[in-house]
C-alpha cells in the first residue's frame, strides 16, 4: 500500500522528490562511499599488521597503532580512526534507536555529538594542564622489517597486513619521484612517499575540511541571519552592514591574509579561517527567509502564546527557513574543499597532513603527470559529488519543480 | 521566391568581389614581404660590415696599447707615471695587469642583446649601501666599478686596477694610497625624465673623483645609515683623506687581513645624486644619513660608472642595462642585457626552453628529467623537444660559493649540548638527499669553506647518516625513552622542537619532511614551521627559534668573524644567530683577521674547522651546484672563480640570422 501524497510530511516529500533524481542519488551514494573510504583508509594502507603472531599469542598492532600519536599526529586522523573502531557500536546504537524502521534525526545527531566529544577528549595532549590519559604515544615498530628478520631466522611468524604495507608519511629519498607501477600504484612524490596512499588519506582531510568549515559558517550565518531577519530594525541594519562590509573584501584574499597571520598553523586553523570568512551567503539567505516567515500566521501564533524569543526563532521559524541553507551548505562543502586545496597549492597549508592540494603543488613544481592528475581528479570527483547532491536537494526543495 | 533569388545573387556578387579583393591584398602583401626580405638582407650585410669595422677598430685599440686606454696597465705603466707624481714613487704599484681578457678579444658581434633571468621578485631598492641582497650585488657588478678587481678568472688573490691606475700599500697593509684614473664619467640617472625642467640639474656629466669615495666612507660610517651588515667589515677603518681630486689615502687602525679587499673592493657613491633631494637642493648635513636611507632615487635605479648603465626598470617585469659608450675602460661586446623578473619557476623554465632567455639554469627536477637520463645513457636517442641535450645549447656545472645548513639554537637548553647537535647531524640523511632530491646538483659539505679549498682540514669527513649513533649520542646526553612513549625525554620533558624553514622551494620542504621522519625513528618529534622571509628574519633576530634552515654565501677571503665570533651572538641583528660561543674559536678568528701568511692562515682555519666539526653549531648541509645552460648564440661563456659566477661582460652574443 502506498501512502497518499497529501499525508506525507514536508521532509518525506523532499526525500521522495530527491529519490527521483538519479544523478543526485548516485552522488549521494558516492559521497557515502567516500566517507567509507576515509574511515577505512587504515584497513587498505598502513605499515602495521592486523594480526601478528610469533609462536604463541596473537596481537593486533594495527588497532593500537590507530591511536598512536607518533604515527597519526593530526586530529583528523584520530577522528576517523576512532570512527573506524566505533562504527559497529554506532551501527548497533542506531539500529536500537530506530523508530518505525527509520533512523531518527535525533539519534543521529546524538551519536555525532557523542563522537565529536570523544574525539575532542582524545586529541589534546593535556587536559587543563594534566596529562590526557587517552593521549597515546608508543614506539613505532616496523613489523615489515621484523617479519623479514623472523623469516630469515627461520622462526615461525604470521602477519596479516593491509593490502598496501605503507604509511602515508613514510619517506625515502631513494625512491623519489617514481612513476606509477605495481609497487606504487600512483607513483611517489619528491620525498618518496606513496601518492596512492596519500590520496586515500587525503580523502579524510578534504571531507573534514568541507564539513567542518561549512558547519562553522552555517552556524554563524544562521544565528546572524535569524537575528537580523527576526528583529529587523537597527539589528538588521547593523548585521546587514556587517555582511556588506564582509562581501566587499574578496574572500580568498581575506583567507590568504588570515592564513599568513597564523603562526604554526594546523589544518584546523585552515578550517576555522574558511569558516569565519564565508558565512555571509548563509546569513543573507536566512535573513530573507525570516523576513518572510515572521509575518506568517504560525509565527504570530507562536508569539501570541508568549513563547520566549529564542524558542520562536530556533524551534518555530528556523526549521522552515532551513531548506535554502541546506542547498547552499552542500555547495559550500565543495567550495571549501577547493579553497583548502588552493591554499595547500600555494604552499600555505599544513605540511603534516596529506592534502590533495599539496600533492598537486608538488606536481606543478615537478611537472609529473601522476602528481598532477591523481589529486586533480580526486578534487574534481569530490566536488562533483557534492554539487550533484546539492543540485538534487535544490530541485527537491523547490515546490515548483515537484512532479 | 523572386526576392530570395535576388538576395542570393547579391550574396554571390559580394562573395566574388570579396575574393577578388582578397587576391589583390595577398598579392600586395607578397610584394611587400619580398621587398622587406631584400631590405633586411641588405641591412644585415651593412650590419655585418659595421661589425667587422668595429671589430677591427677594437683590435686596433688593443694593439695601440692595452694599458693606456683601459688603465689596466699598472706594474709596467711607466708611460703613465710621467704624467702624475706619486707620493711613494719608490714603491711598486700594488696593482698588476689583468692576465685574462675579461672582454672577449674576438667578438664577432658587438651589438647583441642578452636576455636572462634576474630574480623571483622586485628588489626592495637599488641602493646597495642600505640593501643587502645577492641579486642586487650581481646587478651592481655591471653598473658600478670598484677601485680594483680580483683576477677572478685566474688568480683571485691578485688585483688589477679598474678605477685606480696605481695603489701604494704602506705601513704593512694599514695605509692605502689610491691614484684614480682621470676622466671617468658617472652615468646619467635613468628612471627620471631628464628633459623635464625639474630634473635639469641631473642632466649633465659628472666626473668620478676622490670626493665620491669620501662620500661612500661618510655614508658607511654615518650612524644614521642602516647598513649594519657593511659596517661590521669596516670596524677598524681609521680615516680617509682626499689628497686631491684623484688621489685618496685610506688608513686602517689595525693590521687586518680584510683591509685589502675592503679597501680595493669599494666603489664610489655619486655625491651629486645622493646628497640632494629631488629638486636638486643639498640635504642639511645633520639629516644626510636619514635622507640617504630614504633617498628618492633608491627605488628608481643605480647610478654607477661601470661598463653598463642602468637604462630602465619595469617593476615585476625587467631591468634593462645598456652599454655605457663613454665607459673609461674597454667596452664589453654585449650591448644590452635584459634581466627579467619572473615570479614562477615553471615560467622561468619555459622562457629558457623557448629561447626567450638566452642563458639560465635548470632546477634539480628539470635537470633530473631532461639532462641526467642522457648523461647516464649516452646511447639514448635525443628527443626533438628537449633542447637541453644535444648541440643547440651549451652547459656547465658550477659549484656556487656558499653553503646551506641547519642551525641549532645553542641558547636553548635542548641544543646546548654538542652531543645533541651531533646526533641531529647523524640523523640528517645528507648524501642521499643531495643525490635524489637535488638530483646530485651539489656536494655534501662539512665546513664553512668552499669544498676542496686548502682551508679545510683534510682529515675530516662529514658525519655519516647513522640513526644508531644518533640514538647513542642522545642517550649519552641524557635523552632516553624512560616512559616508553616512543619519544626520548629528559627530566620528564620529551624531545620536541620546531624547525623554521623559509617557504622558498619544494626541495626545502622535502628535506624537512624527510628529516622529520628520520628524527621520529630516534625518538625526536620535530615540527615544521614554514615562514615568509620577513617573518623568519624577525624571529631569527629575536632568537625565537629552536632550529632553522639557512644559507651563507662565502667570499674569497675567509673571514669567520661575522658568523662565528661570540660577540656577534649578542649583537642585535648579528649573524651568529645560533649562539656559538667558543673561546678557542674566538681566538682563532681574531688571529685569522691579522694573519697574512697563507699557510699560517690555512693552519688556523683548519683548527677552526676541527672545532666546528666537533661542536656542530650547524649541521652543514651542502654546497649547491648550478647546471647553467645557454643557447648557442651566446659565445665564450667563461665562469670566474669568485662571485658572481655569471658575468656576461666577458661573453658575446651572435647576431640574429
Amino acid at each position: 500500500m502506498t501512502p497518499e501524497p497529501e499525508r506525507l510530511s514536508y521532509w518525506a516529500l523532499v526525500r521522495q522528490q530527491f529519490a527521483k533524481n538519479r544523478p543526485a542519488v548516485l552522488g549521494l551514494w558516492c559521497g557515502v562511499g567516500l566517507f567509507g573510504l576515509a574511515i577505512g583508509a587504515p584497513l587498505l594502507a598502513l605499515d602495521q599488521p592486523f594480526l601478528w603472531s610469533e609462536g604463541q599469542g596473537v596481537s593486533s598492532p594495527l588497532l593500537a597503532a590507530l591511536f598512536n600519536r607518533l604515527l597519526f599526529e593530526n586530529g583528523v586522523d584520530i577522528f576517523f580512526n576512532l570512527l573506524l573502531v566505533l562504527t559497529p557500536a554506532y551501527a548497533a546504537a542506531l539500529w536500537l534507536l530506530r523508530r518505525g524502521g527509520r533512523l531518527t534525526l535525533r539519534a543521529t545527531s546524538l551519536l555525532i555529538g557523542l563522537h565529536l566529544a570523544l574525539t575532542a577528549a582524545v586529541i589534546p595532549q593535556t587536559w587543563f594542564g594534566a596529562p590526557n590519559p587517552f593521549h597515546h604515544e608508543a614506539p613505532i615498530v616496523d613489523y615489515r622489517v621484523l617479519e623479514a628478520q623472523r623469516i630469515r631466522a627461520g622462526e615461525p611468524v604470521t602477519a596479516v597486513f593491509p593490502p598496501r604495507r605503507i604509511h602515508y608519511r613514510e619517506t625515502d629519498p631513494e625512491r623519489s619521484v617514481r612513476p606509477p607501477g605495481p609497487q606504487f600504484l600512483l607513483g611517489t612524490d619528491l620525498e618518496g612517499r606513496d601518492v596512492f596512499v596519500r590520496m586515500l588519506y587525503g580523502t579524510r582531510i578534504s571531507l573534514t575540511i568541507g564539513v567542518v568549515a561549512v558547519a562553522i559558517y552555517v552556524w554563524i550565518g544562521i544565528v546572524l541571519g535569524a537575528l537580523a531577519g527576526y528583529f529587523g530594525g537597527w539589528v538588521d541594519v547593523a548585521i546587514s552592514r556587517l555582511i556588506e562590509v564582509m562581501i566587499c573584501i574578496p574572500s580568498f584574499f581575506l583567507i590568504l591574509t588570515l592564513v599568513a597571520l597564523v603562526q604554526d598553523r594546523s589544518i584546523f586553523h585552515v578550517m576555522v579561517i574558511i569558516g569565519v570568512t564565508s558565512w555571509t551567503g548563509v546569513a543573507r539567505l536566512v535573513r530573507a527567509e525570516f523576513l518572510q516567515q515572521r509575518e506568517l500566521e504560525y509565527a504570530l501564533a507562536a508569539r501570541a502564546l508568549g513563547l520566549p524569543r529564542w524558542r520562536v526563532i530556533f524551534r518555530h521559524l528556523l526549521p522552515n527557513a532551513l531548506g535554502p541553507v541546506l542547498v547552499s551548505a552542500t555547495f559550500g562543502v565543495a567550495s571549501a574543499i577547493i579553497t583548502e586545496s588552493s591554499l595547500a597549492f600555494l604552499g600555505l597549508g599544513d605540511l603534516s597532513v596529506p592534502s590533495w592540494g599539496e600533492t598537486l603543488n608538488a606536481g606543478r613544481l615537478e611537472m609529473k603527470p601522476w602528481l598532477i592528475f591523481a589529486p586533480g581528479l580526486a578534487i574534481f570527483f569530490v566536488v562533483s559529488v557534492f554539487n550533484l547532491v546539492g543540485e538534487g536537494l535544490r530541485d527537491a526543495l523547490d515546490p515548483q519543480m515537484r512532479t | 521566391m523572386r526576392q530570395g533569388g535576388w538576395f542570393q545573387a547579391l550574396l554571390a556578387a559580394v562573395l566574388v568581389s570579396n575574393t577578388a579583393l582578397l587576391l589583390v591584398l595577398v598579392l600586395q602583401q607578397h610584394n611587400r614581404e619580398q621587398r622587406a626580405i631584400r631590405q633586411s638582407a641588405q641591412f644585415r650585410e651593412l650590419a655585418e660590415g659595421t661589425d667587422r669595422v668595429r671589430g677591427e677598430l677594437r683590435k686596433l685599440n688593443r694593439a695601440i696599447g692595452a694599458g693606456d686606454l683601459s688603465g689596466l696597465a699598472g706594474g709596467d705603466g711607466d708611460q703613465v707615471a710621467s704624467t702624475r707624481t706619486w707620493l711613494h714613487p719608490d714603491l711598486p704599484n700594488f696593482l698588476a695587469k689583468n692576465d685574462f681578457d675579461e672582454i672577449p678579444p674576438d667578438a664577432e658581434n658587438t651589438n647583441g642583446t642578452l636576455t636572462l633571468f634576474f630574480s623571483r621578485s622586485d628588489p626592495k631598492g637599488f641602493n646597495g649601501m642600505v640593501e643587502n641582497a645577492a641579486d642586487l650585488s650581481e646587478l651592481e657588478s655591471y653598473v658600478s666599478d670598484s677601485i680594483a678587481g680580483r683576477m677572478s678568472f685566474t688568480d683571485p688573490d691578485r688585483w688589477h686596477g679598474i678605477l685606480a691606475e696605481r695603489v701604494e700599500v704602506t705601513d704593512e697593509g694599514q695605509t692605502y694610497t689610491i691614484y684614480l684614473k682621470r676622466g671617468v664619467k658617472w652615468h646619467k640617472p635613468s628612471g627620471v625624465d631628464l628633459s623635464d625642467p625639474r630634473y635639469a640639474w641631473l642632466d649633465r656629466d659628472h666626473e668620478v673623483t676622490a670626493h665620491d669615495f669620501a662620500f661612500f666612507f661618510q655614508m658607511l660610517k654615518d650612524p644614521q645609515v642602516q647598513n649594519g651588515f657593511a659596517k661590521s667589515y669596516y670596524q677598524d677603518l681609521e680615516s680617509w683623506e682626499v689628497v686631491d681630486d684623484h688621489t685618496l689615502v685610506v688608513r686602517w687602525s689595525k693590521k687586518v687581513y680584510l683591509a685589502l679587499s675592503s679597501t680595493l673592493g669599494i666603489g664610489p657613491l655619486p655625491e651629486f645624486l645622493y646628497a640632494h633631494d629631488e629638486e636638486g637642493n643639498r640635504f642639511p648635513d645633520e639629516t644626510l644619513g636619514l635622507n640617504f636611507n630614504q633617498h628618492w632615487y633608491n627605488s628608481k635605479g643605480i647610478v654607477g660608472c661601470g661598463p653598463y648603465r642602468f637604462a630602465s626598470y619595469s617593476p615585476g617585469e625587467r631591468i634593462v642595462l645598456e652599454r655605457f659608450e663613454d665607459y673609461h675602460g674597454e667596452l664589453p661586446a654585449i650591448q644590452r642585457i635584459v634581466w627579467e623578473i619572473v615570479g614562477d619557476q615553471n615560467v622561468q623554465f619555459l622562457k629558457l626552453r623557448s629561447g626567450h632567455h638566452d642563458f639560465g639554469y635548470l632546477q634539480p627536477s628539470e635537470y633530473r628529467d631532461l639532462v641526467q637520463p642522457y648523461l647516464d645513457d649516452p646511447s639514448k636517442p635525443l628527443p626533438d623537444d628537449n633542447p637541453f641535450v644535444g648541440e643547440a645549447m651549451g652547459s656547465a656545472r658550477k659549484l656556487t660559493p656558499g653553503y646551506f645548513y641547519l642551525g641549532w639554537n645553542a641558547d636553548k637548553p635542548t641544543f646546548a649540548d654538542k652531543r645533541v647537535r651531533q646526533a641531529m647531524t647523524h640523523a640528517f640523511d645528507r648524501a642521499r638527499m643531495v643525490e635524489h632530491i637535488f638530483a646530485g646538483l651539489g656536494q655534501v659539505t662539512e665546513s664553512p669553506y668552499v669544498p676542496g679549498s686548502p682551508y679545510n682540514a683534510p682529515e675530516l669527513e662529514p658525519w655519516p647518516y647513522d640513526l644508531d649513533r644518533a640514538r647513542a649520542l642522545l642517550a649519552e646526553a641524557g635523552w632516553t625513552d624512560s616512559n616508553g612513549d616512543g619519544l626520548v625525554d629528559r627530566e620528564g620533558q620529551p624531545f620536541e622542537f620546531t624547525l623554521l624553514i623559509y617557504a622558498s622551494s619544494k626541495e626545502m620542504d622535502s628535506l624537512a619532511n624527510i628529516f622529520k621522519e628520520d628524527l621520529l625513528k630516534v625518538g625526536v618529534r620535530m615540527k615544521i614551521d614554514k615562514a615568509e622571509w620577513s617573518l623568519m628574519q624577525k624571529r631569527m633576530e629575536e632568537r625565537e627559534f629552536d632550529a632553522f634552515t639557512g644559507g651563507w654565501a662565502t667570499s674569497w677571503d675567509v673571514d669567520l668573524f661575522q658568523i662565528w665570533h661570540s660577540t656577534q651572538a649578542d649583537l642585535p641583528k648579528g649573524s651568529n644567530m645560533v649562539g656559538f660561543r667558543n673561546a678557542e674559536a674566538d681566538e682563532i678568528i681574531e688571529k685569522l683577521r691579522v694573519t697574512f701568511d697563507l699557510s699560517e692562515r690555512h693552519e688556523l682555519a683548519r683548527r677552526f674547522h676541527r672545532i666546528v666539526h666537533d661542536e656542530q653549531p650547524y649541521t652543514f648541509f651542502y654546497v649547491r651546484e648550478r647546471y647553467y645552460t645557454w643557447w648557442d648564440k651566446v659565445r665564450r661563456v667563461v665562469f670566474p672563480k669568485t662571485r658572481p659566477l655569471v658575468r656576461a661582460s666577458s661573453w658575446w652574443v651572435q647576431s640574429e640570422v
